[in-house]
């Protein structure tokens, strides 16, 4: 049964209508086609190779595969994608 | 962050990063802000593009993480300017340049003068050195331009407005000139004479003194207005001017003929067709002569046009039309109408426009040989005045004229 913290979280968020992933502290994904993916809110480069990139979560990491993916900008929370993008898992 | 023109001044490193911990180093780096962009992964090396700024701090980073680095490219204004010390000449010879220039353009090299057509250039050129505009002034010494202005205005006493303006290294001056009342004909000394003997009806004198009245009687040469005016002490010549209207009698001998000859087309025609270029044409059809004993000519020419531009090009019709000369038979009264109408056509034509015809009186009609003859007395009013220049060697003969007269 998910905490009281999180039910309370959930309500508020619903109610005011606020964004969830500044609430939830989980990343928001802007994929354009599959040549471009803008992640924000994530906690670093755990693996990259010209077909796979692994970033770590707050809970849990993300892996993305696919061809000739450069990373054209990184910042501390936030990392801008080029290539061709095959897969995005989310392990939670 | 990306490679923008801040990030070329600034120097941009492209570094390939080798070893097991590649991407903590990517981490770290994000860590410490050195902003990384164009990250991609070459077989075992990463690479990444980076600030030189950043550059210098990479070293504890890489021990850190055990990696090592190769510089596989360099851009930005840093790796110029390393170059440019090599060649320190052309830098100096650079700047030489730039300062010359500046230099030189900030002298006046030509004054420009627009709009005068009656004041002489060198005139204005020399107003204008007296301000200050010449060539080879500094222009930054030279004062504002309303007070060149009114400088130039103040010294060149025709113009009505003078514009100075300055572009680049020339010198403009505008002038708009004053516009001059028309200028008087000179006139000689003179008196005005009467043409024919008259009786006279209107005397108006614009200068000079009237000799006669209204209705007095005056014969050909009569002085009307005197040139010499002012009493026996003290004399003085002018010119004189005026009008004087008078009655004149004419005598006209008017002839009619009965038979009148007129043209009248026959209907033959001739047309000739030419190409024109130029002012030469090029005759097409209507060879031969038209063989017509009376003829007249039309011709018409039509040139090509381009919008509103006309070619020297184009064509030319000339029609030459068969005329006859006709005979006809006019009746006695219209004749004399015609006379009539000849007569007085004529006395507006010698005596001006304004002549009036006062009173048209039929003498002596007679219709002899197939003619019409009339003697006709017309009254007109028309000037009578005219000059007559004052010589001064006989001024005295016309003084003592004029003293006897009275």
């Amino acid at each position: 049964m998910p905490r009281l913290g999180d039910k309370l979280r959930k309500l508020t968020a619903q109610l005011l209508d606020l964004p969830k992933d500044a609430v939830f502290d989980i990343p928001r994904f802007t994929m354009i086609g599959n040549v471009q993916l803008y992640i924000e809110n994530h906690r670093g480069v755990i693996e990259f190779s010209g077909d796979r990139l692994k970033l770590r979560l707050s809970s849990g990491y993300v892996e993305i595969t696919g061809k000739d993916l450069v990373i054209r900008a990184i910042l501390t929370e936030e990392v801008f994608i080029e290539g061709t993008i095959d897969h995005v898992y989310y392990h939670a | 962050m990306q490679s923008g023109i801040v990030s070329l001044i600034r120097g941009i490193v492209r570094l390939r990063v080798r070893g097991d911990h590649a991407e903590t180093l990517l981490n770290r780096l994000v860590d410490e802000h050195m902003f990384v962009w164009n990250v991609s992964r070459l077989g075992d090396e990463l690479e990444f593009d980076l600030h030189l700024s950043d550059f210098f701090r990479l070293r504890p980073l890489l021990r850190e993480t055990g990696c090592r680095m190769r510089v596989v490219a360099r851009f930005g204004m840093p790796f110029w300017l390393a170059r440019l010390e090599k060649r320190k000449m052309l830098a100096a010879g650079a700047l030489v340049f730039v300062t010359g220039l500046y230099l030189l353009s900030s002298f006046v090299w030509s004054v420009e003068i627009v709009g005068n057509k009656r004041i002489s250039d060198s005139e204005i050129r020399r107003a204008a050195e007296q301000s200050g505009i010449h060539p080879w002034a500094w222009k930054f010494r030279l004062p504002q331009m309303d007070e060149l202005s009114s400088r130039l205005a103040r010294l060149l006493p025709d113009a009505a407005w003078v514009g100075v303006s300055v572009q680049g290294t020339r010198v403009r001056i505008e002038i708009v000139e004053n516009t001059l009342p028309e200028r008087r004909e000179l006139m000689n000394p003179r008196h005005l004479v009467s043409t024919s003997d008259a009786v006279v009806t209107e005397i108006f004198a614009e200068r000079g003194k009237p000799v006669v009245r209204r209705n007095t009687r005056v014969k050909k040469g009569d002085i009307l207005i005197s040139g010499i005016i002012g009493d026996e002490e003290m004399k003085q010549v002018v010119v004189a001017k005026g009008e004087v209207r008078g009655l004149v009698w004419h005598e006209y001998e008017i002839r009619v003929p009965l038979t009148q000859n007129r043209k009248v087309y026959t209907g033959n025609e001739h047309e000739k067709f030419y190409l024109v270029f130029g002012n030469r044409a090029l005759q097409i059809t209507g060879y031969g002569k038209s063989g017509y004993a009376q003829e007249v000519t039309l011709a018409e020419r039509s040139m090509l046009r381009w919008r509103n531009v006309s070619l020297p090009i184009g064509w030319m019709t000339e029609h030459t039309k068969e005329v006859r000369t006709e005979e006809f038979q006019i009746g006695a009264e219209i004749a004399k109408q015609i006379g009539l109408a000849q007569a007085r056509a004529d006395i507006l034509a010698r005596f001006g426009t304004d002549a009036r015809i006062h009173s048209e009186n039929i003498l002596h009609e007679n219709m002899d040989n197939g003619k019409v003859y009339m003697k006709v007395l017309y009254e007109v009013e028309h000037i009578i005045s005219t000059e007559r220049p004052i010589v001064y060697t006989d001024m005295e003969d016309l003084e003592t004229k004029h003293n006897k007269k009275e």
